[in-house]
C-alpha cells in the first residue's frame, strides 16, 4: 500500500511536468502576440518598446527554452509577471483561486448531501412516484447546460424581485457596501452571494452521482448480507444506512478526489454568468489580451489540483475499498 | 433468394445486429427519442425553406427589437379563419419608457404557404429557391418566437443554428472516434512501449481540465477566418480532445480480442497485421462503439454551446444556439425577464441532450445480452 501512494505520488511532478509543458506549448502557439497587442492603438509605443517588451519577458527565445525557464521559476513559486498588468501573477490569481476553491468545495458538499439523499431514497422506494419523478428529474438535469440552468437562475431571481421578493444577488461575490461592512457581515454577504451559483454547480452536477449511487444501493440492498441483517431483526434505518449505504458510498467516496477538481473546470461557465470573480473570468480575460503568463499560472494551477485529486481519488479507493490491491 | 428463405429452418438465429435492434424496439421512450432526433436532424436539413426568415435579416430600423412572439389567429367573429397575423405597432410608454407592442387590428395578414419571398438560397447546396414554408407580407412580421436583441427572428435562427448544433456532435465525435481507433487500437493491438507512450499521452491530455484545454485551444485558431472554416477549426478542436477515453475504451476491447481463437487463426494464415486489425479487430468493437457515440455526442454539442457562450466557439455570422445565448446576456443579465421568449435556444439544447442521453440508454440496454428481455 505505502509503495503504491509512494508510486502514485512520484507520478504527480512526471505528470505535471508533461501536461503543464503541452498546455504551456499549446498557448504560445496562437497566432498574434502581447507585445503586438500593447502597441495596438497606442502611438508612444514604438517599435523599440516593442523590441524592449519582448525582450523583458524572453518571449524571443524559442518556446521550450521559454518553457524550462518557466518551470524553474515556478519550483521556487515565482510564476513570473504578468504581460499586461505587469503584477506578479501569483498576487493576480491567488484571490480568484482561491474564490474558485470556495465555490467548488461548497458545492461538492451540497453534491454529496442532494446525492446521498435522493439516491439512497429513490433505491430504497424503488419504481415509486418518488423513485420516477427523481429519474425523469435527473434527465432533465442532465441534458441542461451549467450556463442555461444559470440563466434560469437569474430570470428567477429578477422576476421574484420584480414581484418583491429581493432574495438574492443576481452576480458578483459582494455587496457595493462590502468594505464599510464587519468581518461577520462580510461573510455573511459573500455567502448570501454565492447560495446561487453553488445551487447551480450542485444541480447541474448532482444527478450523475444521485443515479450511480441509487444502482449501487439497489445492488446491495439484494446482497445476502442485507438479507441477513434484515432477517436478524435489526431495523430498517440501521440496515439500509449502516448495511447498504456504507458500501455503496465507497466509489462515491473515491470518486471525490476527482469530482473537486471536475467542479472547478465546470464551474466555469457557472462563474461567467453570474460575474462570479473565480479562475474562469480571470483566464477569458488573460487570453483576450494574450498574457501568456497569468494563463499558464492559471492553468498549471488546475492542472495541480486535478492531478492531484485524482491520486487521492486513488489512494481513497485502494483504502476504503478492501477487493482493491495494488502491487 | 426465396428458395434459400424456404429452405432455412426456423430456429436459425437471428444476426447480432437484428438481436439488438429488437430490444431497442421494446423501449419506448428510447424509440420516441429517436423519433424527435429524426425529426430536428430533419429540420435542420431542410431549415432555410422552414424558416421565414434568413439568420442575419434584422429589422432594426423598424425597431423591433425585442419583440415578443407573434400571435397566429385563426378565429375571428366567432368563426375558423384561414391562419393571419396583425401587424405590430411600436408605442412608447412616455411614463414608464418601456416600449411597447401593439396590435394593429386594421388589417389581416394571411399566413402564406410557400411563398417565394425574402433572398434566394440553397436547398441542399444545389437547388436555388426563394421558397418558403410559412411567410407574411411586410410590414406584418412573423416572429413565431419572438425577435431578439437585434431585430431578428428567433425561430429561424434556432433552425438554421440547428444546422450547427446538431450536427457539430455527429462530425467532432467522428473525428474522435478516428483518433481514438486507430491509436487506441494501436496500443491494444501492439501493446509494449508503443502502448505505454500512447496511453501516457492520453493521460497528459487529461491532466488539463477539458474546458480549459477547450479554452486554450479556442485561441489556436485565427480570429479573421471566414465564418465556414471557423466552424471547422471548431469541430477539430472538439474532436481532438475528446478522444482520449475513447481510445482508452478501444485499447481494451482490443486487448481481449486480441487473444481471441480467430485472430489466432488470422495470424496463422498470414493475413497481414493492417487487415487484421481493420477486418477483423475494429467491427468486434462495432457495438461497444456505436453506444459510446451515443454517449459522446451529446456531451459535444454541450461543449460547443458552452464555447459559443463564452465567446470562444461559433462566431457571426454563422448562428448556433450556444451563440444565441451569449447574445441575450452581453449586455449583462439584469434585463432577462423583460423578454424570457429569448431563453428559446436554451430549451431546445435541453431537449437535444435529453433525447441524446435516453437514445444512449436504449442502446445500452439493446446491447447488452445481460438485460435482454
Amino acid at each position: 500500500m505505502l509503495l503504491f501512494i509512494a508510486k502514485r505520488l512520484l507520478n504527480i511532478p512526471i505528470m505535471f511536468v508533461l501536461s503543464t509543458l503541452l498546455a504551456f506549448m499549446i498557448i504560445q502557439a496562437g497566432p498574434g502576440n502581447p507585445a503586438e497587442l500593447q502597441a495596438f492603438g497606442n502611438d508612444r509605443y514604438g517599435q523599440r518598446e516593442v523590441q524592449r517588451f519582448i525582450a523583458e519577458f524572453g518571449l524571443d527565445k524559442p518556446v521550450p527554452v521559454q518553457y524550462f525557464e518557466w518551470l524553474g521559476r515556478a519550483a521556487t513559486g515565482n510564476l513570473g509577471r504578468s504581460l499586461e498588468t505587469k503584477r506578479e501573477v501569483r498576487e493576480t490569481m491567488s484571490q480568484p483561486v482561491l474564490n474558485s476553491v470556495i465555490l467548488a468545495t461548497s458545492s461538492l458538499l451540497l453534491v454529496f448531501l442532494i446525492a446521498t439523499f435522493v439516491g439512497v431514497y429513490s433505491a430504497v422506494f424503488e419504481n415509486s412516484l418518488f423513485d420516477r419523478i427523481i429519474s425523469i428529474a435527473s434527465y432533465i438535469f442532465l441534458g441542461l447546460p451549467s450556463f442555461f440552468l444559470a440563466i434560469l437562475f437569474v430570470l428567477t431571481i429578477l422576476e421574484l424581485g420584480w414581484r418583491g421578493f429581493r432574495i438574492l444577488p443576481i452576480g458578483g461575490m459582494t455587496s457595493d457596501n462590502f468594505d464599510s461592512l464587519t468581518p461577520v457581515a462580510q461573510f455573511f454577504d459573500i455567502a448570501w452571494h454565492m447560495i446561487a451559483p453553488m445551487l447551480c454547480i450542485a444541480l447541474s452536477q448532482v444527478a450523475l452521482y444521485a443515479r450511480l449511487l441509487r444502482s449501487q444501493m439497489i445492488e446491495f440492498l439484494a446482497d445476502d448480507f442485507v438479507r441477513t441483517a434484515k432477517a436478524k431483526g435489526l431495523s430498517s434505518r440501521a440496515v439500509y444506512f449502516k448495511h447498504a449505504l456504507r458500501n455503496a458510498l465507497i466509489p462515491f467516496v473515491a470518486g471525490i478526489g476527482g469530482l473537486l477538481p471536475a467542479l472547478i473546470g465546470g464551474a466555469g461557465l457557472v462563474e461567467v454568468v453570474f460575474n462570479y470573480p473565480g479562475i474562469t473570468n480571470v483566464m477569458l480575460s488573460a487570453l483576450q489580451v494574450k498574457d501568456f503568463f497569468l494563463f499558464t499560472g492559471l492553468v498549471s494551477v488546475s492542472i495541480l489540483i486535478l492531478i492531484v485529486g485524482n491520486v487521492i481519488a486513488d489512494v481513497l479507493l485502494a483504502t476504503v475499498d478492501p477487493r482493491i490491491r495494488y502491487q | 433468394m426465396t428458395g434459400v428463405l424456404v429452405l432455412t429452418p426456423k430456429t436459425q438465429s437471428k444476426s447480432q445486429w437484428r438481436v439488438i435492434w429488437e430490444q431497442f424496439k421494446k423501449q419506448p421512450q428510447a424509440i420516441f427519442a429517436l423519433y424527435i432526433l429524426l425529426a430536428m436532424y430533419l429540420a435542420a436539413i431542410f431549415a432555410p425553406m422552414l424558416t421565414p426568415y434568413d439568420r442575419q435579416e434584422a429589422f432594426v430600423l423598424e425597431g423591433v427589437r425585442y419583440q415578443p412572439p407573434t400571435k397566429v389567429q385563426i378565429w375571428e367573429n366567432g368563426s375558423l379563419q384561414t391562419p393571419f397575423v396583425y401587424a405590430t405597432i411600436r408605442k412608447v410608454n412616455l411614463e414608464t419608457f418601456e416600449t411597447q407592442f401593439l396590435e394593429d387590428t386594421t388589417q389581416k395578414y394571411p399566413i402564406q404557404f410557400f411563398a417565394q419571398r425574402g433572398e434566394p438560397y440553397r436547398l441542399f447546396w444545389l437547388l436555388e429557391t426563394r421558397l418558403r414554408l410559412v411567410s407574411v407580407e411586410a410590414p406584418a412580421r412573423l416572429f413565431l418566437m419572438g425577435s431578439d436583441g437585434s431585430g431578428r427572428d428567433i425561430f429561424s435562427r434556432i433552425v438554421l443554428g440547428a444546422q450547427i448544433s446538431l450536427v457539430i456532435g455527429f462530425i467532432a465525435v467522428g473525428i474522435s472516434f478516428l483518433i481514438g481507433a486507430v491509436l487506441g487500437g494501436l496500443a491494444g493491438y501492439y501493446g509494449g512501449i508503443l502502448d505505454a507512450l500512447l496511453m501516457r499521452f492520453a493521460e497528459v491530455i487529461q491532466a488539463i481540465p477539458p474546458f480549459f484545454l477547450l479554452i486554450a485551444l479556442s485561441a489556436l485558431i485565427p480570429s479573421l477566418l471566414p465564418p465556414e472554416q471557423y466552424f471547422f477549426g471548431v469541430i477539430v478542436m472538439l474532436g481532438l480532445t475528446s478522444w482520449m477515453d475513447l481510445a482508452k475504451a478501444i485499447r481494451g476491447q482490443v486487448l481481449s480480442i486480441r487473444e481471441q481463437e480467430f485472430i489466432m487463426s488470422a495470424k496463422a494464415l498470414g493475413i497481414p497485421e493492417g487487415r487484421i486489425i481493420l477486418r477483423h479487430i475494429l467491427p468486434n468493437t462495432a457495438s461497444y462503439l456505436v453506444v459510446l457515440g451515443s454517449i459522446t455526442i451529446p456531451g459535444a454539442i454541450l461543449a460547443e454551446s458552452g464555447l459559443s457562450f463564452i465567446g470562444r466557439g461559433v462566431r457571426e455570422p454563422a448562428v448556433s444556439w450556444g451563440l444565441m445565448l451569449a447574445d441575450i446576456t452581453q449586455n449583462g443579465v439584469s434585463g432577462l425577464n423583460l423578454h424570457p421568449w429569448a431563453l428559446a435556444p436554451g430549451w431546445y439544447i435541453l431537449v437535444t441532450i435529453v433525447a441524446w442521453n435516453v437514445l444512449g440508454d436504449g442502446l445500452r440496454a439493446a446491447f447488452d445480452p445481460k438485460k435482454r428481455r
